[in-house]
């Protein structure tokens, strides 16, 4: 396996290597629209819960992620799944169209279990948000700013900002790991024929090579996917710089 | 006065242990239900778990496995209180019996997870040197794979049963278990009193059992009460994926397992219960664990 030889499949009686380039661009292309979902949506939600601490809108968005954290992924697709069916009459799609090929339906077909699969992460990415600016709400550095006489928003954006965000990028290393093992379900649910899917299939097929090879390339995506947000966490921190 | 106490040493000599009178717990329970509402709304939830869980035969109106042709996808009403599954079995004794399933697999990944990973932990940090070096490498090892997919491969393995889950949920929990609470253990060891229990010759069972794993309590107990949450929604998830528990045992997540299929177009109200089941637990167990991280250790706030 070293060698990158996968071998073949116990049950498909094809070269494993093929399957797996065949299913991992939809299950990264899930992951990724899930996660831009999460941080797109989480991230302003939480500045905004922060900055208007105790207000209606904290205590809405709060409610929002605390939830968010509880309800079981699977659940929450099962819910869209329920909420589409039974009222736009919408059937999973039988086959998955390519996002070079057709961008449009192909989006309109990843939407949903993206929604799905990015709801905990982005309760999570909101909650960790908020936090986060809350401290640096209160450090020295902003009331700094606000003393000199700048505007509320440019002491926001300037200053507090960037400190603000840094946990939200430790973060994500974390989201990849957690959203990859949560395809596995929700491709399951939504009917999407990527990896996930085919590791769970594999499993009942006792089909060990597959497992086998699709648990090598998840670790090795989440341990590039990690060792390229260090890089990136030094880069933007300053004060770990040169440790 | 070279008293033995039981590791708790205060600078007289005076164990400090048992010194609480029984009636002021209650007390200390009133205050906590006062000072946190939600952890204590979060206890009496998980309280009402346990009960269910424990005294299901008498709370459960049928037989969970008793299979009636007459009442598939009955609708919720006088019959059956919340409806026939997709064999004609009564949901809400599903619902109570799956209670058992849940506690007993989430309370046992969590224990046995969470005691591991602090004796790997605490032991690691106490030898030091290359020990220290190799149970790190092998802990970050573990800590690469996403737990769900690393207890996927172990149920794999080893064949669908209750047991087997709560085996393949405790290896998925004791990386992060022995990650926090080596960090804690480091804390512990430069305390004076471990270094008194080395001068004098302690074995190294004495020093880590009496000394440095009961000052690693408080965060024990916080760990064990998260991790409760997430190893419910863990079994929950394979049961649902068809590699947790054998089909006949009522599981909350495997009653979800036809739900994004079958059941919305025959009996939508047969995904909506037992996903119900599992959020509220959950929560309460966050709420709970939450509570009890803040009073324990507010320094812990915001880690995660």
């Amino acid at each position: 396996m070293l060698k990158l030889d996968f071998g073949e499949s116990m049950f498909f009686e094809e070269p494993v290597a093929k399957d797996l380039a065949d299913k991992f661009p939809i299950t990264l292309e899930l992951t990724v629209l899930s996660m831009l979902i999460a941080t797109v949506i989480a991230v302003p939600l939480g500045l905004i819960s922060a900055i208007k601490q105790d207000t209606p809108t904290d205590y809405i968005a709060r409610i929002i992620s605390i939830t968010g954290v509880a309800l079981p992924n699977f659940w929450v697709g099962i819910l869209i799944v329920y909420f589409l069916v039974l009222l736009f009459a919408w059937m999973p799609p039988l086959g998955y169209a390519d996002l070079w090929d057709d961008p449009l339906t192909n989006l309109q077909q990843f939407i949903f279990p993206a929604l799905a699969l990015g709801f905990f992460e982005m309760a999570f990415t909101a909650r960790v948000t908020r936090s986060s600016m809350l401290e640096v709400y209160r450090e020295d550095y902003t009331r700094t700013a606000r003393g000199k006489g700048l505007a509320e928003r440019v002491v926001i954006v300037r200053h507090a900002l960037k400190n603000a965000l840094l946990p939200v990028v430790t973060v994500s290393g974390y989201q990849f790991g957690r959203l990859l093992a949560g395809t596995v379900v929700i491709e399951n649910i939504f009917m999407v024929p990527g990896m996930g899917k085919l590791l769970v299939d594999s499993v009942f097929h006792r089909d060990y090579t597959e497992v086998q090879a699709i648990v090598m390339l998840v670790t090795v995506s989440v341990l590039i996917l990690n060792l390229l947000l260090d890089v990136i966490y030094g880069w933007l921190n300053p004060r770990i710089r040169y440790s | 006065m070279a008293q033995e106490s039981t590791g708790i040493v205060v600078s007289s000599g005076v164990p400090i242990r048992g010194s609480m009178p029984t009636g002021a717990i209650w007390q200390h329970l009133g205050r906590f239900a006062r000072r946190k509402p939600l952890g204590a709304f979060g206890a009496a939830i998980a309280l009402l778990l346990i009960v269910v869980a424990v005294f299901a035969p008498f709370i459960a109106t049928h037989d969970p496995a008793e299979t009636n042709p007459a009442l598939i996808y009955a609708p919720p009403g006088s019959q059956l209180l919340l409806g026939g599954d997709q064999l004609g079995r009564d949901v809400f004794s599903r619902l109570v019996y799956g209670a058992r399933v849940s506690l007993y697999a989430g309370l046992l990944s969590a224990f046995i997870g969470a005691s591991m990973g602090m004796v790997m932990g605490v032991a690691s940090v106490h030898f030091g040197g290359k020990t220290d070096l190799i149970v790190q490498r092998i802990i970050d090892t573990m800590m690469a794979f996403p737990p769900l997919i690393l207890a996927i491969v172990i149920m794999a393995a080893l064949g669908a049963s209750l047991n087997n889950v709560v085996i393949a949920l405790s290896a998925a929990y004791i990386p992060s278990a022995a990650r926090v609470l080596r960090s804690q253990a480091l804390a512990v060891k430069e305390m004076d009193y471990i270094l008194a229990a080395r001068a004098i010759g302690a074995s190294h069972a004495r020093i880590i059992f009496r000394c440095m794993i009961p000052n690693c309590l408080a965060l024990y107990i916080v760990l064990v009460s998260v991790f409760l949450g997430t190893a419910i929604v863990a079994e929950a998830t394979l049961s649902f994926l068809g590699i947790g528990v054998p089909p006949d045992v009522p599981s909350w997540g495997g009653m979800l397992n036809g739900a994004a299929q079958t059941y919305v177009h025959l009996a939508p109200w047969l995904g909506v219960f037992p996903g119900l089941a599992i959020a509220i637990v959950v929560l309460a167990w966050n709420f709970l664990g939450d509570a009890l991280r803040d009073v324990l250790d507010p320094r812990l706030r915001g880690t995660w």
